[in-house]
């Protein structure tokens, strides 16, 4: 036999193999994701939260909210983290060297002065170049630290030496939290005296087109433009169907940048956050869970699939681009750089599945569709593969994302019920329509640069994200 | 290419075109069912919902004009022709079991509603309401239940509506093998008996979750301050967390009478039990208190030390000062340097601290910005 048809049939098997993996494992994380959803709301329906929020013996949180060129946002994003209910709370919002006037306007707005303040430099920072409190009493929780920019890593590693707290909320200082949110995330250290809980992670919503007031949503709409919506199926897919299989399996490997609760002495322990990686949440969560480990220690990682954070989504394809890309350059890096666990024993459930399916399923997967299709598309050219055979292929993988995507949808009806309106459901169904066919691409592409760009040891940064602020009632309707 | 369709034909018994033909039919079958059940869903939600949005309303003034008409001078008449009313309606609707059930269910919700927001002759007629209508039944149905999400509602609801009836029956579930129904049952007990609900604590064979504790504590702050009895006897437990349970129950009550006790705990081999017994005798002390923590202070670990060095900002006098000067200098941890400054700020001046760490000039620095922080923070809001 040729050599050109062994390449072939191992392609073409090699493929067929992968995504049959890949579907059934897509299948079964979801279907015992939304079990687990379910189980976590009947267990949390009579959790009066309430009750204990304003409590003096709730544990003290730090929450750490760097900041970097939010000068058009900062004041009204320091105010709505101030607006949430919880009594025994540290505010920390990081200046990370903003080249704006971020900086004045919290002095201004919170009657801030430089205060001497002694750094614990557990973990080795770029160097703080002042810390103010404020002179008004009701602001007394907050701290601003003023450092030279090092990147968010950098800033949230400050934020860990300066906390006073045992506990630290590591949050997007733009991200809207629900009232509850802390306590919501707080009551699983709480709540397992048999496993020290390291970390837990709550849902991220989308918050384009959402109302807000007072640092608060006050109605939730699906996102007007098309890009955000499609992005809110994709969130609601990830979260719903996803994050609660692998955090009952003790399996997360991620908990959101845009809002993490953790141990702050086990983040410490391990060196903070990796200042030289773009996907410093992931990576911290790896390392701290390797430490457990190696310490035989029993340990979890906890996710609350309530929804408890909401954010604003890039609305522009530049702005996404980069966000993949960065995304995907975190995820390799994080599985490179901890890459001994892959199918190892002694990691357990880490080594044996969270890994494997990282690397097979979210690292491998672009690079595989891309060659895949690049394949089947010259060997359709060259007669190999009948062009029916390769439409019908098409149209099965795309069925099968839209099937995946409308479950959730539908799961999302029936459990958190965000979208109310008449017609958000058939919105968010027009997008999932619409997903395989414009953004899917898009976002594969990035990914596929940004691995490039990893070989290619580029260099690497955050890029800014620009803010459209959020709605307020009382003014405009929409971002 | 067809060699390969044979050969995967070898494995399904089956062309493999036509199966993927028959799986595309039937993905994209399935995709306009979900499609379809996703609409449709959220269609019968909506309607559901404002359906029993405008129960929960009607149930909602009903109450309210059951408890709070004025016109009534007799409770007990006003009761009984609203209660018809709300029976006739009920049998009017001509409802299934299921759906009698659930709108039944929706009184007990709207009643747990509005207890919330009322106190005194308000919610003990809320009680009686609750149990002139038999909702109780309803509750214990729930609670003798195999599904323990069920056992947790009826818990809940009884305890809530003060149903002192079925106390045995929440009782017995304050040692469940399922940690929710355990939980809710142990909550349900204090809810109901006060501290005399903490009796349970001598049962009690699973641990008590810190949120566990921190939700009791909480519910005993909102009741009269009667002293428990028995947490004698529960700090003799097995169970750790009932240790540390009752010493802060000794703690909140101010139990002087087990000082003695209390001390022992300094020696107990869980350090979570060390420190609760620690901050204990912040409140509970006499005078050798303070000189048996300085010496516990030097066989104990970092994190057990820092614990001494809080409770000493409070119970330190100038018998301190000489232990707590060779600490700043003998001590190289940063953690423990800032919690000594903390304890030697409230006995002496600056001047002072500053002599002493002048025999130690590497640390000159450090401790100087350690104290403009203790300083800066006691003057910003004094």
């Amino acid at each position: 036999m040729r050599w050109e048809l062994w390449f072939f049939y191992f392609f073409t098997y090699g493929i067929l193999i992968y995504s049959i993996m890949l579907l059934s494992a897509y299948m079964l994380i979801g279907m015992y994701s939304v079990f687990e959803n379910v189980h976590h709301m009947r267990k949390h329906r009579f959790t009066d939260y309430s009750m204990v929020a304003s409590s003096s013996v709730v544990p003290a949180i730090t929450i750490l909210a760097p900041a970097y060129n939010e000068s058009a946002t900062i004041v009204e994003n320091v105010r709505s983290l101030f607006s949430i209910y919880y009594n025994n709370l540290e505010l920390i919002v990081i200046n990370d060297g903003s080249k704006d006037d971020s900086l004045q306007k919290l002095i201004d707005a919170y009657s801030l002065i430089q205060v001497p303040y002694f750094v614990n430099e557990r973990i080795a920072t770029k160097p703080v170049r002042g810390i103010y409190k404020s002179t008004n009493a009701a602001y007394k929780k907050l701290v601003v630290v003023d450092k030279i920019n090092g990147g968010k890593a950098d800033a949230l590693n400050v934020g860990l030496n300066i906390s006073s707290k045992k506990y630290v909320t590591c949050i997007d200082v733009d991200c809207i939290l629900e009232q509850d949110a802390l306590l919501r995330m707080v009551k699983p250290f709480m709540s397992n005296p048999n496993k020290h809980i390291i970390a837990t992670g709550g849902v991220i919503r989308v918050a384009n087109s959402c109302e807000v007031q007072g640092g608060k949503i006050t109605k939730v709409h699906v996102p007007k433009d098309m890009l955000a919506r499609i992005q809110t199926v994709e969130y609601i897919r990830a979260f719903l169907l996803g994050r609660m299989a692998w955090s009952k399996l003790n399996g997360l490997l991620i908990i959101s940048g845009a809002f993490g609760m953790f141990d702050k002495e086990i983040a410490i322990k391990v060196g903070g956050y990796d200042t030289k990686t773009v996907g410093e949440d992931m990576e911290l969560v790896v390392r701290m869970r390797l430490y457990m480990e190696d310490a035989k220690l029993p340990y979890a990682v906890r996710y609350i699939s309530d929804p408890l954070c909401w954010t604003e989504v890039p609305v522009s394809y530049k702005i996404l681009w980069r966000q993949r890309d960065r995304w995907t350059r975190g995820t390799v890096e994080t599985l490179w750089t901890h890459k001994k666990m892959f199918f190892s024993y002694k990691y357990g459930v880490l080594g044996l599945l969270s890994y494997p399916y990282w690397f097979f399923f979210e690292f491998l997967a672009p690079i595989v569709e891309v060659t895949g299709w690049a394949f089947f598309i010259v060997y359709a050219m060259l007669d190999m593969v009948q062009w029916k055979f390769f439409f019908l292929l098409l149209i099965f993988i795309i069925s099968f994302g839209y099937l995946f995507s409308a479950f959730s949808i539908l799961m999302e009806t029936f459990t958190f019920r965000q979208y109310r309106e008449k017609h958000d459901v058939p919105k968010l169904l027009a997008a999932v329509l619409l997903e395989p066919l414009i953004f899917h691409i898009y976002v594969v592409c990035a990914a596929i640069r940004g691995i490039l760009k990893m070989l290619l040891k580029e260099k690497t940064s955050w890029g800014e994200m620009t803010r459209g602020g959020f709605l307020k009632k009382e003014s405009s309707k929409y971002v | 290419m067809y060699r390969s369709i044979l050969i995967l034909s070898f494995f399904i018994g089956r062309d493999l075109q036509t199966d993927l033909i028959i799986c595309t039919i039937l993905f994209s079958c399935a995709v306009c069912s979900i499609f379809l059940i996703a609409y449709v869903s959220s269609l019968l939600i909506r309607r559901r919902d404002n359906e029993i949005q405008r129960i929960k309303d009607e149930r909602e003034s009903l109450l309210i004009r059951i408890l709070f008409d004025e016109n009534s001078k007799e409770l007990n008449n006003d009761l009984l022709v609203n209660l018809n009313e709300f029976k006739s309606k009920e049998k009017r609707i001509h409802l299934r079991k299921k759906k009698r059930k659930l709108l039944r269910q929706m009184m007990i919700d709207e009643m747990l509603n509005l207890k919330k927001n009322l106190s005194g002759v308000g919610v003990e007629d809320l009680y009686r309401l609750y149990e002139i209508l038999g909702l109780h039944e309803d509750s214990y149905q729930k609670l003798i239940s195999k599904k323990y999400h069920l056992m947790v509602m009826g818990i809940r609801e009884l305890s809530e509506m003060n149903c002192h009836i079925y106390y045995r029956f929440i009782y017995r579930c304050t040692n469940h093998i399922q940690e929710d129904v355990r939980i809710e049952a142990q909550v349900a007990v204090v809810r109901l008996f006060g501290v005399k609900g903490l009796r349970f604590l001598s049962r009690v064979t699973y641990p008590i979750s810190e949120w566990q504790q921190m939700t009791l504590l909480h519910l005993l702050n909102n009741m009269k301050n009667e002293k428990p009895k028995g947490i004698d006897n529960w700090l003799d437990s097995k169970n750790d967390s009932v240790i540390i349970f009752s010493l802060r129950l000794a703690d909140k009550y101010n139990c002087f009478e087990l000082l003695g006790k209390i001390q022992r705990f300094l020696h107990y081999p869980n350090d979570l039990v060390k420190i609760q017994s620690i901050f204990c005798l912040r409140n509970i002390y006499d005078e050798n208190t303070e000189f048996q923590l300085l010496a516990y202070y030097q066989i104990v670990n970092k994190t057990v030390q820092l614990a001494v060095l809080d409770v000493l900002q409070s119970l330190s006098t100038q018998n301190s000062l000489f232990f707590l000067r060779q600490q700043l200098v003998n001590n190289d941890d940063v953690e423990i340097c800032f919690a000594v400054l903390k304890v030697l700020h409230t006995l002496s001046d600056r001047m002072d601290i500053i002599n002493t760490i002048e025999k130690k000039p590497e640390i000159i620095e450090s401790i100087m910005q350690m104290l403009d922080q203790i300083e800066g923070e006691k003057q910003l809001y004094s």
